[in-house]
């Protein structure tokens, strides 16, 4: 509604120093506060939100659910390794993790927070090891090796997996979400790093590092949910 | 000053050019004038705003030029006049995509009396197969295209023993009969473009596409590949002929089917035959299909 | 929606000339390095376009064009204009310059990522001319990259020029992410008290929702590039179905071409009015500012764009009518088409309607503007005739749609692209450019950008395919044809010519121009009103400005003069009341 309001303005009409100027003293540089970069990053989730709509939107056109002509009904299922369940506990378990962080961050313990915030990181190093074993397993049932949850494409098409597109397609989006997940291991150690220096006598400092790690929680919650998008994409077809 | 004057010629020029040029559309020889109508009214309703838009700009120009003293009207926004402005545009907008839509639900209609003729696609030569006598295309795939079968026929499908196979890029069609042409390519996008028909469909690899026409003038017209398929796409040419229900008749009887080729190639080959050969059902089998 | 007005960060100031001019973070230095670059890939696509016209008009008259090369030339010229000319130019070079300064902010939000953003855009380019030199040269599969014609014989560089290709837009998508994210958030984030999002100009919100778009948008073309090299290199089948190349299995099963098409379009329609977009708003300031009258429907103009930037979300399948999707899509996809040409008119009205009783200055960049209005209107409305499905069938991939395409997106943002440069010159360098070869460029551009596309449109009605290197002997194409081919040809050697002027007078300005005045238009909005011409590090010396009113204060009646800029406070015994309208 502000939105709407502020876009339906007649700024013509209205000269003046202007309704959304800060009444904090005018001319004084300092009194500002730093930019919020917690709007960068919801911007920056948006992208990631489409990059992962599109690849699935792609997965399910390839599939031959989609209206068009898409899809060459060489479709067969990729099955559902026990990996799979074991890496999504790591992750939420992670996202857990960044909360207790977070909420020692807050309470201005960042030395406890920072303890928290380098378990997350564990647990999310510990869900790209659990991926690449999963990857490497997948890539042995399609090099010929029985396992009990090798897909019932992998029997008897020595194709390899990118002779498979519901394989290829499991590599090329949990491959890619990977990717951010490390991306965001890397921002939680900067925070990491933040957290152990700060002065914990600088009420600005820790706001400052709380927030910080605020913005890896989201991040990583977000990150837990494209996770466990891509799962239902993955088990229900 | 010189901007209002340019603007006025060159909205001069182009309906001089328009009118003059020797290039327009080539003379229509298939069913879809609707398309051509469609095209037209677009035309004139664009035109009109062409001019109309162009001649204000240019009056406007020369109107309001600055000369000493002169200021601005001191005017941020008129509500009603843009409503309306909106309006009117809307009305032009329908009146146009109307007939587009018409025309678009005739093109993807087909009728149920269409016959059934294949083009086939790829770098860069055209090929056509008819159903024969059964009226039915027999199965085929990239899967089962080599040397000797270059169109992929399904060599078990008693369908396609009957059918017609043509490799010479020429295409033959019987006049006022409309046909629907099935599209198929054994390697990248192609188009079949025939400017006097206005219709134009992709090949796409993998999946089989169609569009469907039917022939009004006879003659023989050019097909074009019309979408881009390699250094040769230029070269990708063919000929469609259209003549009368018996010129056609006797032009299908002199082509191969897919049943003579398999004998003949057999009988170059000797006793070993090709596997594709041995692999296909007795002719009966074939003969029994053709009744159904 | 709240402003955070000040930044009280201290500003890293370089000391050395590697740091001030190559390793910037100043959004203005940023903002020279992109155009710079984005100027010069340009200058290579223009040559490879004039190469392709020679071929055209003189057909096997130049040995050293073969069909593969004029392949790679199309393919090369398309892809460079569309996305490393225009796309990186308004975004990466008006974006980065114009944003902070008509906001009222210093610098963007993160300048870091904005200069990662320069290296990142400059890499994308290296990779591209690299694909140059690999074996089998750049690939000649025609800018939209359609599978499995890429990747698959027959086709110049496939095997290696394609994935140079491929990895350089991949590069270019996350260059443009950095700065995308730049651009959105500091308009978000950095407007100076007072700012509020309708009192600013219209280049800003015209950059600000393209790049919106451009982030939505450019992953698809991410994707797309990713799935492309791994049918290439590790033999996936996401595009690529079972086929027969040049007489061989590529051992490839079950993929979908038009996948490849829907996620090209995904981006590339968002895609033309990503560089349509800040063209409108530019223009729009251009006309108001030298017509010395408010944007007529200022509210409407804002609104237009951004239902322009949403709808376009919802078109791209006008680019397939007969690439053999669902043909039942055509009735959708036709009619948002059209409806998106609504919001288009109103633009085009409400510019009419500026210079309408205004007191046009027909200087320089406002005679660009006046020329992006006819080049724009002209290939807005062949535009209708593509999207109006059925009419599209013997039109498509013709001469029509190089015409209609040219003059919409390349010809009508090129021309706001020199207008824009000429007016915000004396700004960016604090000297004046050469009036008479300004004029004498503006002239033979944009009488002969007419003269090339015109005749294209009726060379389209006629039948005439594109991508074509030679027409050979077509009986349906009369022998006048050729002679068309030949008179384009001689119209875009002009052209090409005349561009020459446009780069010398830059140049011979930047050093022997005289002085300019720091706001030599009158204009109201923010970035004519800085401390310093140029502007230095910091753009505002030692106050940041407020702002109190909008951009487009222009010919006030009871006013002192026929403009009052944005950081003028009202006079202080009416605070509230505004002008008399």
């Amino acid at each position: 509604m502000r939105l709407i309001a502020a876009l339906t303005e007649k700024p013509w009409l209205t000269p003046g120093p202007g309704p959304s100027a800060p009444s904090a003293p005018a001319e004084s540089e300092s009194a500002a506060r730093p930019w919020d970069k917690g709007v960068g990053l919801t911007v920056f989730l948006l992208v990631v939100t489409l990059l992962f709509t599109l690849m699935s939107s792609a997965y399910v056109m390839r599939m031959g659910g989609h209206a068009g002509h898409a899809g060459g009904g060489d479709w067969r299922p990729i099955g559902e390794p026990p990996l799979l369940w074991l890496n999504t506990g790591l992750l939420a378990a992670a996202s857990l993790a960044f909360h207790a962080a977070l909420g020692r961050a807050r309470a201005g313990r960042p030395r406890r927070a920072g303890a928290a915030l380098a378990l997350g990181g564990a647990l999310g190093l510990a869900f790209v090891a659990g991926q690449l074993l999963l990857w490497r397993a997948l890539a042995g049932c399609f090099a010929g090796e029985a396992a009990a949850f090798c897909p019932a494409a992998a029997h008897g098409i020595p194709r390899g997996w990118a002779g498979d597109p519901a394989a290829a397609f499991f590599y090329l989006i949990s491959g890619a979400h990977g990717l951010h997940i490390l991306g965001g291991l890397v921002a939680c150690a900067l925070t990491g790093g933040r957290l152990a220096r700060v002065d914990p006598g600088s009420l600005a400092a820790r706001t400052g590092a709380a927030r910080a790690v605020q913005l890896c929680a989201r991040y990583w919650d977000f990150m837990a949910l494209v996770w466990l998008a891509l799962m239902g994409l993955f088990v229900s077809t | 000053m010189h901007i209002a004057l340019a603007i006025a010629l060159l909205v001069l020029a182009s309906i001089l050019f328009h009118a003059l040029s020797p290039w327009w559309q080539t003379p229509i020889a298939s069913n879809w004038g609707s398309i051509d109508t469609a095209l037209h009214v677009t035309l004139l309703i664009c035109a009109l705003a062409f001019v109309g838009l162009n001649l204000f700009l240019a009056y406007t120009l020369w109107k309001y030029r600055h000369r000493p003293g002169n200021r601005a009207h001191y005017e941020p926004e008129n509500a009603r006049l843009e409503k309306r402005l909106t309006f009117w545009t809307a009305i032009g907008i329908a009146g146009m995509l109307a007939p587009g839509l018409i025309a678009w639900h005739e093109y993807v209609t087909v009728p149920a009396d269409a016959a059934v003729i294949e083009a086939t696609g790829q770098q860069w030569q055209w090929g056509f197969r008819y159903p024969g006598r059964d009226g039915v295309l027999g199965t085929a795939a990239v899967e089962h295209v080599d040397a000797d079968n270059p169109f992929g026929m399904n060599p078990r499908d008693p369908y396609g023993r009957d059918d017609v196979l043509v490799e010479t890029n020429e295409l033959h069609l019987p006049l006022g009969k409309p046909v629907k042409v099935v599209l198929r390519s054994k390697d990248v996008l192609h188009d079949f473009y025939v400017p006097h028909f206005r219709a134009k469909m992709d090949l796409v690899p993998g999946i089989v596409t169609y569009f469907w026409m039917t022939p009004t003038k006879s003659g023989s017209y050019e097909i074009l590949c019309a979408e881009l398929c390699g250094v040769g796409h230029h070269q990708m040419r063919g000929n469609v002929i259209v003549e009368d229900q018996r010129a056609y008749e006797t032009w299908l009887g002199e082509q191969m089917t897919f049943g003579q080729m398999l004998a003949e190639r057999e009988q170059q080959r000797g006793a070993g035959g090709t596997q594709l050969a041995r692999a296909a059902p007795p002719a009966g089998a074939a003969a029994k299909a053709g009744g159904r | 929606m709240a402003t955070i007005a000040d930044d009280l960060r201290p500003l890293h100031h370089p000391k050395t000339w590697i740091g001030r001019y190559v390793w910037s973070q100043d959004h203005k230095v940023i903002a020279i390095q992109y155009g710079v670059t984005a100027i010069g890939v340009g200058l290579f696509a223009l040559v490879l376009s004039f190469l392709m016209r020679l071929q055209l008009g003189f057909p096997g008259r130049f040995d050293f064009i073969q069909p593969e090369n004029y392949l790679q030339f199309v393919t090369m010229h398309g892809m460079i204009m569309v996305v490393y000319l225009l796309t990186a130019l308004l975004l990466g070079g008006f974006g980065n310059y114009l944003i902070p300064l008509m906001i009222g902010a210093r610098d963007m939000v993160f300048p870091f990522v904005n200069m990662l953003s320069y290296w990142f855009y400059l890499l994308s380019v290296i990779v591209l001319f690299a694909g140059l030199f690999v074996p089998g040269g750049p690939t000649g599969g025609g800018w939209t990259l359609y599978p499995p014609q890429t990747i698959t014989g027959g086709t110049p560089g496939a095997s290696w020029g394609i994935l140079m290709m491929m990895a350089s837009l991949g590069i270019f998508v996350i260059a443009f992410t950095m700065g995308g994210l730049n651009y959105v958030t500091t308009v978000l984030q950095a407007r100076t008290r007072g700012m509020t999002l309708m009192r600013m100009p219209c280049s800003v919100w015209g950059i600000f929702v393209a790049s919106i778009m451009g982030l939505l948008a450019f992953p698809a073309l991410f994707v797309a590039a990713i799935m492309t090299i791994l049918d290439s290199v590790v033999g996936t089948s996401f595009f690529v179905p079972e086929i027969v190349s040049m007489g061989e299995k590529t051992g490839h099963t079950g993929g979908s071409p038009i996948l490849f098409q829907h996620l090209f379009w995904f981006f590339g329609h968002p895609e033309v009015y990503i560089v349509a977009l800040p063209a409108f708003g530019i223009v729009s300031d251009l006309i108001s500012v030298h017509a010395r009258k408010n944007l007529f429907g200022y509210r409407m103009m804002v609104w237009a764009i951004v239902i322009i930037g949403g709808l376009s979300f919802f078109v791209w399948a006008h680019h397939m009518y007969v690439s053999g999707m669902n043909p039942y899509f055509g009735f959708f996809f036709a009619t948002s088409t059209l409806v998106i040409a609504i919001p288009t008119a109103i633009k085009v009205y409400n510019w009419l309607l500026t210079l309408w009783r205004g007191d046009i200055h027909l200087r320089v960049p406002m005679l660009f503007a006046i020329a992006f209005l006819f080049t724009f209107i002209h290939g807005g409305l062949t535009g209708l005739f593509l999207g109006n499905v059925s009419v599209d069938v013997p039109l498509s991939d013709t001469f029509f749609v190089v015409g209609h395409f040219h003059m919409v997106m390349g010809v009508s943002p090129v021309l706001v692209v020199f207008g824009a440069i000429y007016h915000w010159y004396p700004k960016i360098t604090g000297r004046m450019w050469d009036e008479r070869l300004a004029r004498l460029h503006f002239w033979i551009t944009f009488l002969g950008t007419y003269a090339i596309f015109l005749p294209m449109h009726y060379l389209g009605m006629l039948g005439v395919p594109r991508r074509y290197y030679a027409l050979g002997d077509t009986v349906f194409i009369p022998d006048s044809v050729h002679y068309a081919n030949m008179g384009i040809t001689i119209a875009a050697g002009l052209v090409f010519a005349a561009q020459g002027l446009f780069f010398y007078n830059m140049i011979w300005s930047l050093f022997r121009g005289p002085r300019a005045d720091p706001n030599p238009w009158g204009a109201a909005s923010l970035e004519w009103q800085t401390p310093d011409t140029p502007p230095h590090h910091g753009n505002w010396g030692e106050r940041l400005p407020t702002v109190y009113r909008w951009a487009y204060d222009y010919s006030v009646p009871g006013a002192a003069r026929d403009f009052i800029p944005q950081n003028e406070p009202p006079p202080a015994q009416n605070p509230a009341g505004g002008p008399q309208a």
